[in-house]
This record gives structure tokens, C-alpha cells and sequence, in this order.
């Protein structure tokens, strides 16, 4: 049998002798060891750089390192070796924040023996195969992912331009400018033409769904008013052909007349149509109702119709991805299966949850909550967000705060302005990406991901010229005041709080 | 006279297409299948508007955008993108680049028209 390579960074002669001891002299178990033995940190890292080491017995307190940097120096030579630290008496402290920051185990020096020495190296070694396979499959698999994201978005964006010709082919047909039609032909070329804007809308789905996958959907949230989505909702629905056929009665109840939050609000459209599509569509006869109430700083809002219901064994299914229920064979009701999942993505964005409440023959109801967070906790929520993804995905990301302060006694000119300053600053932008608009514009943050301090820096001055311009234009210039604050990450801090000051 | 767009994608199909229907409502138009045609009909046929794909061989439709943009006589020629796909990476890039408006594929052609009323009236 082959030996176990030992290397022991220890610069007690005592200690060095005794580990020595019991690994050679007394080798109870059938393996045999080789030790390498070194008292300086520098030499274990070179005996690391010129020999296969099987595992790594390591003091933390050496002449030219102490404590857990000499656990991460010895660690980042070597992230696939397992290594056991040796403590003093009662440095239990220590030994459990090097057991956190990688070490596979720790033996405390007093209470060495042969046993427990070899049977730690045994398990350690064995450990430490197993973390290394699960890491090898866990990174395969994040590969996977991430070609299969990359597939459905190179295969949607090849399917646009064949559609386009498709759909612009037959819109001309219909449009007469290919010479006159019949009345037979219309109405196949409309069905065709509907046939077209359902297929777009499944690959629109699909998109949203494997961005949302990827954390690669960013929300642009301002002081929004749910009610009126809700009312624009509705009334859009209103009018639909199912709808009028059913004679269903849709309407919106709210706890307050505004249901004022922060949010995005085409995404929040995007939500609501889901629902009230949904609802309608299974619910044959009576009413499909959207109530709003207000929570302690919360919003809850229902979807609910008098519908056949879901069924038990589906409820509990309903948001995964790609389950349809309540279908019925033959011609009708179509989807993705993907509606729901992607209206608890978005929900999720928000920082809310969804659920849902059913009884079989009686009716639906979606129930979400959003927490409605102040333009202050919002900043912090949306700062945390952003530093964790790019932390994860290894990226910079930059934060730029706008300012405005106003005289005390400010003009109509001045409060208008304020408002199309917020409008100006986003257009300034040119990023479709994370924006918050505070109250009446007079506060912006805007989130430029994987983007550098350096290249936002860019971006804040196309910012501030594009707004003295148009304050110089408006002779506002001595009324309203403008100050940009930008902060990147890494660079200007690792804590959200830290960030915060830096641009609030 | 009537206004000049220039329409440019590499599918011959779809270039053909929006011509019919631009002319129908009147416009002037030319075409060109690839950047490297798009700047040289710029330079000749000097367009009111241009509608323009992004991803063409021979130069792409961002770097044709740049290039207009910074040459004086034709900095302010209002460019439509079209484009298919519906990353924010690559929205931004056209809007970073100096397009004025992007529109994603398939569009209706409403759509698209009114876009460039909003531009250019014909």
C-alpha cells in the first residue's frame, strides 16, 4: 500500500516529535505515512509547491505567520488538500473559525494520541475527495445552466427575424397592399396573425422565465400606484371577446383609493394581467375580483374569480415552472405553463410572496404581498441586492445618487421641473437597468451593473451635464441644485452601509 | 417631396417587406443588406431616417450607428433599431451607441410607422 504524505507545519520540537511518533513508530493500522516535516510557513509552502502532499498537519502559530492567516496562506496554495489544524489548550474559538474558513478538521494538541490523530487524517482525507466531487459536479452543473440559458436566448433571438417576415407578410396581406382579398381569406389570415402574436408571446415567456433563472431581470422601481394599475388592468380586459361572451363581471376593491409603493410598475402590469388572464380564463360564469389592502407596511392584493377551482393534487404545483392545469382536451384554453412562475419571479424581485387559495367548483384566489418599503429602507434593500449578485458573479457595480435641493419658497416652474429632471436623468442614463425614483424625482439611485467606478464615472458626468443644461435652458439654475454622488463596489466599501453613505 | 428612409437588414426578405410598406404610406426609400452598404448609401443617398438591424456581417448595426454619430453631417439622422433580441445588455448598447429608438422583432408595423411619424413627418 502506498504511504500517506504527510506534510506537518510545526515549530514545536516537542509537538513535532510526538505527531511523528504516533504516525510512524507505533502504525497500529495498516496505512503508512511519509512526514515531511517543516517549523516555517515559507518552507511549507515550498514543500507544497514541490511535492505531492496527501494531507497537511498545520500549527497556526509559526515564527513567520500566526492564527488563521497562516491557515489561508497555507489553504490558497493548496485548495484541494485537507488539512487539520493543531491547537493550543482551549483555543476552541480558533479552531471552529478554521474548521469555517476550510480546514477539514482540528485536534487539539493536549488530547493527541495515535488514535484520534490517525483516524482524523483517514476521515479528512476522505472528506475532502468527497467536497472535491461534489464541487466538480456542482460547477458541471452551473455550466449546464448556464449553456442552457444561453441556448434559449441565442434560439429565441433567431426565431425574430422568421417571424418578422412571417407576421409583416401577412399584416400586408390583410392590409390590402397586395392586392384585394376575400372575406374567407381575412379571416384565415387574422387567425394566422393571431397564431403569430401567441408563438412571440410564448418565446417573450420563455425569455423572461430563463432571465429570470439567471438573476439577470432588473426592476426599475418608482412611487407607483397598484389601484390604478389595477383599474388600467381591468379595463383593458373589460373589453376582450371572452369576457363580453362570458358576461363576467370584473372589478377592483381597495382599502384606500391610492395603494401608493415602490415598484416597477410594467412589471407589476405584467403580474396582474397573468392573473386576471388567468382567472378569467377558467372562470366560466359570475365574477373575477381584484382586492387591495393595505397591510402594516405591506400591500396584499387578491385575484380572485368564481371559477371551477384547482384541484388538490395541483395546488400545491401551481408556480413551477412548465405545469399546466385545469386543461381540457381538445380546442381552447393554451399556455406555457410558464405565467405563474414568472409572476412569482417578479413578486419575488420585490421582496413579496405568492400564494394561492382554491376550492374546486367554487373559485380561486391569488393572494401576493409586497412590503412597501421607505425611499430610505428601499436604497438599503436594493444596495444589499446588487452587492450580493456581483460578489457571486465576480463583477463591479457602481452607484450613482442624485440630489436635488430646492429654495424654500419654490416656484410652479421649479416643482415641474423637479419632476422632469428625474425623467431627464434616467433618459441621460441610457440604462435600462435597477432605477429608483423617490418622491416627486427629487431623489434618483441608479444601479449600473458590471460596471466599474471608472466607467460610471462616465456616466455621471453625461448625467450632470444633460441636467445643468436644461437648468441653465429653464433659468432654474439659481433655484434648484444638483449633486451627484457615485460609489462603486469594491471599491468604495464591501458593506451595503458603507456604499450608502457614500451616495445618500 | 416626399422623405427618404434607408432600411437595412441582411435578410432580403424582410428588407423587401418594409420597403412595400413604407412606400405605401408614402415614404422614399432605399435599402442596403450590410453596415459596411448602410454607410456607404448614408453618404450617398443622404436618408431622412434610417431603420436599421444589429446583427449583420460586414459591420454591425452598433458600430454603424457610432460611426454616423460622430461624423458631423450625419450626427442627426434619427436611427431606429431593430433588433431581436431582448437582452437589457443589448438594449443599452444601442442606446449607448446613439440610436433614438429600439424596437424588438417581430414588431408590428403600426408600430414601426409610428415611430418614424414621430421622427420625420412624410
Amino acid at each position: 500500500m502506498e504511504s500517506i504524505q504527510v506534510l506537518l507545519v510545526e515549530d514545536s520540537k516537542f509537538d513535532a516529535r510526538l505527531v511523528k511518533e504516533y504516525l510512524v513508530c507505533q502504525s497500529a493500522f495498516a496505512s503508512s505515512y511519509t512526514i515531511h516535516h517543516f517549523p516555517r510557513l515559507s518552507e511549507g509552502l515550498s514543500c507544497l509547491a514541490e511535492r505531492k502532499i496527501d494531507v497537511i498537519l498545520l500549527d497556526l502559530t509559526l515564527p513567520d505567520s500566526a492564527g488563521i492567516e497562516t491557515l489561508r496562506a497555507i489553504a490558497g496554495k493548496a485548495p484541494h488538500i485537507p488539512i487539520i489544524v493543531l491547537t493550543g489548550l482551549g483555543d476552541d474559538r480558533v479552531a471552529s473559525e478554521a474548521v469555517s474558513k476550510g480546514a477539514q478538521d482540528f485536534i487539539e494538541k493536549g488530547t493527541l494520541n495515535e488514535k484520534i490523530l490517525q483516524r482524523s487524517i483517514q476521515y479528512a482525507i476522505e472528506r475532502k475527495r468527497s467536497e472535491m466531487d461534489l464541487r466538480k459536479a456542482t460547477e458541471e452543473l452551473k455550466k449546464l445552466d448556464q449553456m442552457k440559458s444561453e441556448f434559449v436566448s441565442t434560439v429565441s433571438h433567431e426565431l425574430r427575424t422568421p417571424m418578422t417576415i412571417v407576421r409583416e407578410g401577412v399584416s400586408q396581406m390583410l392590409d390590402g397592399l397586395l392586392g384585394s382579398i376575400t372575406g374567407e381569406q381575412r379571416q384565415f389570415l387574422t387567425m394566422t396573425l393571431e397564431g403569430i402574436d401567441r408563438l412571440s408571446g410564448i418565446i417573450n415567456d420563455l425569455l423572461d422565465m430563463s432571465k429570470l433563472e439567471a438573476g439577470r431581470v432588473e426592476i426599475s422601481r418608482h412611487l407607483v400606484d397598484l389601484t390604478a394599475i389595477a383599474n388600467r388592468v381591468v379595463s383593458e380586459f373589460s373589453k376582450s371577446e371572452a369576457v363580453l361572451k362570458k358576461k363576467l363581471n370584473l372589478k377592483v376593491t381597495a382599502s384606500e383609493p391610492c395603494m401608493h409603493l415602490y415598484a416597477d410598475s410594467q412589471k407589476l402590469t405584467q403580474v396582474l394581467v397573468n392573473l386576471l388572464g388567468n382567472a378569467i380564463k377558467f372562470t366560466d360564469s359570475g365574477s373575477v375580483t381584484i382586492s387591495i389592502i393595505a397591510r402594516e407596511n405591506q400591500v396584499e392584493c387578491h385575484v380572485s374569480d368564481t371559477g371551477r377551482g384547482i384541484g388538490v393534487e395541483d395546488l400545491p404545483k401551481v408556480f413551477e415552472k412548465f405545469h399546466q392545469f385545469g386543461r381540457t382536451p381538445g380546442p381552447g384554453i393554451k399556455g406555457t405553463g410558464l405565467g405563474l412562475s414568472i409572476c412569482k419571479g417578479i413578486i419575488e424581485l420585490h421582496h413579496g410572496k405568492i400564494w394561492v387559495e382554491s376550492e374546486p367548483n367554487k373559485g380561486s384566489s391569488f393572494k401576493f404581498l409586497i412590503p412597501r418599503y421607505s425611499m430610505e429602507q428601499l436604497f438599503q434593500e436594493i444596495i444589499k441586492d446588487h452587492i450580493g449578485k456581483s460578489i457571486k458573479r465576480e463583477e463591479a457595480v457602481s452607484f450613482i445618487g442624485l440630489h436635488l435641493s430646492v429654495s424654500d419658497e419654490q416656484s410652479a416652474a421649479a416643482k415641474l421641473a423637479i419632476h422632469q429632471l428625474g425623467e431627464l436623468a434616467q433618459k441621460t442614463l441610457r440604462r435600462s437597468g435597477d432605477i429608483v425614483v423617490g418622491i416627486g424625482g427629487i431623489r434618483v439611485l441608479a444601479v449600473l451593473s458590471a460596471t466599474t467606478k471608472k466607467d460610471a464615472r462616465i456616466v455621471e458626468t453625461r448625467i450632470r451635464e444633460a441636467l445643468n443644461q436644461f437648468l441653465i435652458k429653464e433659468k432654474l439654475h439659481s433655484e434648484i441644485k444638483i449633486e451627484l454622488r457615485l460609489a462603486g463596489f469594491p471599491l468604495d466599501g464591501s458593506e451595503a452601509d458603507e456604499i450608502i453613505k457614500k451616495i445618500i | 417631396m416626399s422623405k427618404k428612409i434607408l432600411v437595412v437588414d441582411d435578410e432580403p426578405l424582410l428588407v423587401a417587406l418594409v420597403k412595400l410598406r413604407l412606400e405605401s404610406q408614402g415614404y422614399e426609400v432605399v435599402v442596403a443588406y450590410d453596415g459596411v452598404q448602410a454607410l456607404e448609401a448614408v453618404k450617398h443617398s443622404q436618408p431622412d431616417m434610417i431603420v436599421l438591424d444589429i446583427m449583420m456581417p460586414a459591420m454591425k448595426g452598433d458600430e454603424v450607428c457610432r460611426r454616423l454619430r460622430t461624423n458631423q453631417q450625419t450626427k442627426n439622422i434619427p436611427i431606429v433599431v431593430l433588433t431581436g433580441s431582448q437582452h437589457r445588455e443589448f438594449a443599452d448598447l444601442c442606446l449607448e451607441c446613439g440610436a433614438d429608438e429600439v424596437l424588438l422583432k417581430p414588431f408590428d408595423s403600426q408600430e414601426l410607422l409610428q415611430l418614424i411619424k414621430k421622427r420625420i413627418a412624410a
